[in-house]
């Protein structure tokens, strides 16, 4: 509150009082010894005046700090004290007529000054609490202004700055107001959001409100997309006496919005990646040939293995996915024989397009085996292992990886190439840019990757 | 004249995808339908093999491919070098306006119906 700041003696002495209020025996007390100190200056001190007007400040001060009984109290005392002081005990009366006129009229007028006084300190009391809601209220204002994020800003008629809230200045970045008080707010938009500005002031100039959102940069030269309402500052008689601008910083919902469109274009992307993908297994499977149920069985098993290979990539975001958590999701179908398949190496990032790649070559040998190799009696077994080979004169060095049956029965190569060998031979060493075949040896099926380690393949652990 | 009749004997056609299982199946496909067919797996692969196979009468190419040149720029690089090619440009990413494409280039959305583009090729004329 800055009003007590400026205050005189008299004021702060008022005030004090009000704050303070005393007890009344103390309240009393103090009435007392003012007026006997008085009284007893008179008697030593200033003996040939009139005895009662020395009392009359004192009991203006004490009805104006004390309140108005003590002051009522303090006339009585005092005009009995000063009829003491000048009483004579010979006289009948004890004070002559004219003493006795005396006191009445200094009771009446002591009376009167203490009514006046209470009026006084009470209409004290009510400006005071006038005034402090006043503050109170304008310290909620304010504080209220000041902790919004929005750029509150009061304009003239002619568009240009006059008040700019404390945390508008905060989110438009200007260090002092005084820098841009007074500047025309439409400057500081540029080009769509400069016309939006202006038509927004020519509207709130005839009284209607209007809205837009535009893209403009800070005091500092920071770019940020702001949400506007823009509305008239209505005076009593109904017309626009100044414009009020309020401005939401939306750049980070707009982004998200943006980011929202790319990740709905790319997935728009992946989807037809994979539909071109699914109508490539597809025609694969049926070129094959065979019975209706038999394509039909193939088709469902490749697709769940598909379906798994992408559930892999899309845990993080079809960027990779761990050589692990591929041959995990690709011996699935291996169903009750997974014990029989052992997996050993390090693990290594392989790229969205090499998981995919392997995961549905691993899927066929998954399901070769269990039909007709290895995992198709009760003993086979298939061990996969892998490593990081380092090599000479080549940073990077090579990737090679074995698929190796055995305890299976004899292996009886096929008579024609099947979906799984060619997606192998053919596709994989594209994949991996090496070699990639497939080895149909009498004591077990063999698989080899010899290719160098992926550019985009990152070694997880040794 | 059409393809079919500008040369009695066989034609050949470029497949240029980097998804290794589509291009195996676009291969088969076209060589299923009569076609001598080559594959790329990216732009300078095609470029290679242009060079050295001057039968090959059509590309189809996809547009995201690594490398220093996408579908787009090798189909500019084509039109250019050997003008009269028939050239077909895919994607399921990118929606290239006519402006973005060579002349007499076809763009098709992926996936695609390879057969679409065999009517295509049947019907198309050469440029020149």
């Amino acid at each position: 509150m800055t009003r007590t700041d400026s205050t005189p003696f008299f004021d702060r002495a008022i005030s004090w009082s009000l704050d303070h209020p005393l007890p009344a025996p103390i309240r009393y007390l103090a009435a007392t010894l003012l007026v006997v100190a008085v009284a007893l200056v008179r008697a030593f001190l200033v003996t040939e005046l009139v005895p009662w007007l020395l009392f009359i400040p004192g009991i203006l001060i004490v009805a104006l700090m004390l309140g108005e009984g003590a002051g009522f109290y303090a006339a009585m005392l005092a005009a009995l004290l000063a009829a003491l002081s000048i009483g004579r005990s010979s006289l009948p009366l004890f004070l002559t007529d004219a003493q006795w006129a005396g006191t009445a009229l200094f009771l009446l007028i002591g009376a009167g000054i203490v009514r006046v006084s209470g009026e006084v300190r009470a209409a004290f009391r009510r400006a005071r609490e006038a005034n402090s809601a006043l503050a109170e209220r304008q310290s909620f204002l304010t504080s209220v202004l000041a902790s919004s994020t929005d750029c509150i800003k009061v304009l003239g008629l002619d568009g240009r700055l006059s008040f700019m809230s404390e945390g508008g200045m905060k989110v438009m970045e200007i260090p002092d107001f005084n820098a841009v008080q007074g500047c025309p707010w439409p400057d500081f938009w540029t080009g769509e959001g400069n016309a939006e500005a202006r038509a927004a002031i020519d509207n709130a100039r005839a009284g209607k409100a209007s809205h837009f959102t535009a893209k403009a940069d800070t005091y500092l030269g920071n770019s940020r997309w702001w949400d506007v309402s823009v509305s008239p500052i209505l005076g009593e008689d109904g017309r626009t006496m100044q414009i009020l601008s309020v401005s939401r910083d939306t750049t980070d919902l707009l982004e998200a919005r943006e980011q929202q469109a790319l990740l709905n274009a790319e997935l728009g992307h992946r989807l037809k990646n994979v539909l071109s993908m699914v109508q490539a297994i597809a025609n694969q499977t049926f070129r094959q040939g065979g019975a209706l149920h038999e394509i039909n069985a193939k088709l469902a098993s490749r697709f769940s293995a598909l379906g798994k290979a992408t559930d892999l990539l899309t845990s993080s975001a079809w960027q990779s996915a761990t050589l692990h958590d591929v041959i995990g999701a690709s011996i699935v179908s291996a169903d009750g024989t997974k014990g029989r398949i052992q997996v050993e190496g390090p693990d290594i990032k392989l790229d969205a397009q090499v998981a995919l790649a392997l995961s549905l070559a691993l899927h066929e040998l998954t399901t070769n085996a269990c039909k007709y190799g290895s995992l198709s009696n009760e003993t086979g077994t298939v061990a996969i292992n892998w490593e990081h080979r380092a090599v000479e004169n080549d940073q990077s060095g090579r990737f090679i990886f074995l698929w190796q049956e055995s305890g299976g029965p004899e292996v009886i190569p096929p008579t024609r190439q099947g979906f799984g060998s060619r997606l192998i031979e053919r596709s994989l060493r594209s994949y991996f840019r090496g070699e990639a075949s497939l080895d149909y040896a009498p004591e077990g099926l063999r698989f080899t990757i010899d290719a160098p380690l992926p550019k985009s393949a990152n070694i997880l652990e040794q | 004249m059409t393809l079919a009749q500008l040369d009695r004997s066989r034609q050949t056609i470029l497949i240029v995808e980097d998804e290794a299982i589509i291009r195996m199946d676009l291969v088969d496909f076209f060589a299923d339908s009569g076609f001598d067919v080559l594959e790329a797996e990216g732009a300078d692969g095609a470029i290679a093999l242009m060079e050295n196979n001057p039968s090959i009468a059509a590309v189809v190419t996809d547009i995201q491919m690594p490398g220093s040149m996408d579908g787009v720029k090798l189909s500019h690089y084509l039109r250019d070098r050997w003008p009269p090619t028939v050239l077909i440009v895919t994607s399921g990413a990118i929606k290239p306006t006519a402006a973005d494409l060579p002349q007499g280039a076809i763009f098709m959305p992926k996936p695609f119906n390879p057969r679409t583009v065999l009517d295509l090729l049947r019907d198309a004329r050469p440029v020149i």
